[in-house]
């Protein structure tokens, strides 16, 4: 059975780098299953590594700040072996969450990084106008991805 | 007279730099660690409701926020002026251990293990998390694994890993669900298992480090921490007692409320970092130590039966009290188990699944004094509202305060005896990083990256001539 985790990480009081928070939110609105597993966190930590490497696909999602405000990322990303040694002890960027899964528990699965790029990241809980836009974009297309790996068994 | 500067000293939980100073025969004569930021806490939440401050003191740290929710909840019951019921000290102590757990999990494996495991003059480049990965990954999975095992705790009382809210002034907000309990009893055996396993690789390894053991922070000094009529581990109540080198009390069973007739706060024109020192003696000569060390030369019997076996066999290390701070991450070891022990007994007490959790009550003294063990040693704080409820002075006493003459001390000892000539050595100067590191001090209280920070170090004669320079990237 497939499984699949989901993992929204940024500050959720910086606001247009909420955006994976929201896109979770709404995502376990939309979907349904066993077989998917939603984290929001601020940042991602090696204490997610064991969970990491159970799934068969995780798609990330994040803001960033390439490219014009409001415009999707998605593509596939691989594990990589970390560079900045210190930087594991907090906090990590995804390839290095997959290396580090491998590294410790044997498997980097099948991954998807998808971003935002975001227009606003002070204070606030708000998502900027281009950003709020994207949202449903984003949340279509994890459906899609997520239905393609586990087809029926998941649902509205 | 030429100085050395170590900035930043890494692997630690803040900005900090150490300076040195050497003779004309390359001998170190004085050494100094200066904590170089500055955070404000204390300032700038005069004004706010006092009810505020567990959430607000929540911020202060990333890697201890709970102590700080403990210490802050108890000086606000102290203004209200209640008995917290049963079960809400039961579910607080709960907490207050997980957070022992993940933070001296993360103080063991994630900062000192690449010391320990790789050995001090160990290249730096392989001398961190990445090359204990490479160098024995079931011992970066048993540090993973902990930590995560504390921070679920965390999570699952308070609704997240960090900074959580659940801990409030007269108890708990919330009473804790029969399958959150099944959930963290199922956890146990392995943590258990991993905390064990862990004991009996550092006592093993402890042999090859005997020249660190002997020269790191390893002098008499005084000890302060908590504690209890029992003479047991006391991390979330009792009274603060003061015990000398050779673990004869001076002070003792002080309230927390009279914590200024005991304890000065002074400040060095060097460091944002304040030096407490025991006032009966005076500054600097009332040096104390705290934290895990102070913490197990004060007790008789840790109180859960694995660590005590293993009290019992680290207390044959030495006859009067354990002086080297070496020790440090042993105590830190044996408080793991303790923790783990203490949280399955916690939990299968039918007592912690009641409903009432909180006391309700209006302010009713003007002032209140909280304080607890945190990982790193005693944390009290001190609020005064005016009769709006609003704070009008706020003072925190934070374990690495307690401890930082005794750091100075300590990275003036391992500097003489380990730094030597004009041509600098990595080996040198990461043994007076470790000693730092050894007290596990947490600088700013607060999160901050541990990254990748560049080290650069100059020697220099005294007419500021640079004479040597190393850098790491």
């Amino acid at each position: 059975m497939a499984k699949i985790l989901v993992v929204g990480y940024g500050n959720p009081l910086r606001g247009d780098d909420s955006f994976g928070h929201r896109a979770v939110e709404q995502l376990k609105q939309e979907v349904k299953g066993r077989e998917v597993e939603f984290v929001d966190c601020q940042q991602l930590t090696p204490e997610l590594a064991e969970k990491v490497s159970n799934a068969e696909l995780v798609l990330f999602v994040d803001a960033d700040m390439d490219g014009v405000a409001g415009s999707i990322h998605s593509r596939r990303i691989e594990a990589t072996a970390g560079k900045n040694s210190d930087s594991l002890v907090h906090h990590l960027d995804p390839c290095a969450l997959l290396g580090l899964s491998h590294t410790l528990y044997g498997r980097a699965p099948e991954s998807m990084l998808m971003t935002v790029t975001g227009e606003c990241f002070g204070y606030g809980t708000q998502l900027s106008t281009e950003v709020s836009k994207a949202l449903p974009g984003v949340v279509h297309h994890m459906k899609e991805l997520i239905q393609e790996k586990c087809g029926d068994a998941v649902h509205a | 007279m030429p100085t050395l500067t170590i900035e930043p000293v890494t692997r630690i939980e803040g900005h900090a730099k150490i300076t040195l100073k050497q003779d004309a025969h390359g001998e170190v004569t004085d050494a100094h660690f200066h904590v170089t930021q500055v955070r404000g806490f204390e300032k700038f939440c005069e004004g706010r409701p006092f009810t505020e401050m567990p959430a607000l003191m929540a911020r202060i740290c990333g890697i201890c926020p709970v102590s700080h929710l403990i210490a802050s909840a108890k000086a606000c019951d102290a203004i209200l002026a209640v008995h917290i019921p049963e079960a809400a000290e039961k579910l607080r102590r709960i907490m207050h251990l997980a957070q022992f757990v993940q933070s001296h999990a993360l103080s063991f494996f994630h900062l000192s293990s690449p010391d320990l495991l790789l050995g001090m003059d160990c290249d730096p480049a392989k001398r961190n998390i990445l090359g204990i990965l490479a160098a024995n990954p079931e011992m970066a999975r048993d540090g993973i694994r902990l930590r995560k095992f504390g921070q679920e705790i965390i999570e699952l009382l308070g609704g997240k890993r960090i900074h959580p809210g659940w801990i409030v002034p007269g108890g708990v907000s919330e009473p804790l669900t029969v399958e959150r309990r099944d959930k963290i009893l199922r956890e146990l055996p392995e943590a258990k298992e991993t905390t064990l396993r862990t004991l009996k690789w550092f006592k093993g390894t402890m042999e090859k480090f005997r020249p660190e053991i002997r020269t790191f922070a390893n002098f008499p000094s005084l000890f302060m921490a908590l504690a209890n009529p029992q003479g047991a581990l006391a991390l979330y109540k009792g009274w603060m007692r003061f015990v000398d080198a050779d673990g004869n009390i001076v002070a003792d069973h002080i309230d927390g409320a009279d914590y200024q007739h005991y304890i000065g706060e002074a400040v060095e024109s060097d460091s944002y970092l304040k030096s407490t020192y025991f006032k009966p003696m005076g500054y600097p000569e009332g040096m104390y130590r705290v934290g895990p060390l102070a913490r197990l030369n004060m007790c008789k019997h840790i109180g859960t039966p694995l660590a005590d076996e293993e009290f019992a066999e680290y207390r044959e290390l030495e006859r009067h009290s354990v002086w080297s701070s070496f020790y440090y991450h042993y105590a830190r070891l044996i408080e793991l188990l303790f923790a783990v022990e203490r949280i399955e007994l916690l939990l299968n007490d039918p007592e912690i699944l009641s409903k009432h959790v909180r006391a309700f009550a209006g302010p009713n003294n003007y002032e209140g004094v909280g304080g607890a063990e945190a990982p790193r040693g005693t944390l009290i704080h001190h609020y005064k509202i005016d009769e709006d409820g609003l704070i009008t002075s706020a003072n925190l006493v934070i374990a690495t305060g307690h401890n930082n003459r005794a750091i100075n001390k300590g990275v003036l000892q391992v500097a003489k005896h380990f730094v030597k000539g004009s041509k600098i050595q990595e080996g040198m100067l990461n043994r007076v990083e470790a000693v730092v590191r050894a007290f596990d001090p947490c600088l700013s209280c607060s999160t901050h990256a541990a990254g990748q920070m560049a080290l650069h170090i100059e020697l220099m004669e005294e007419d500021g001539t640079v004479i040597d320079v190393m850098r790491r990237h």
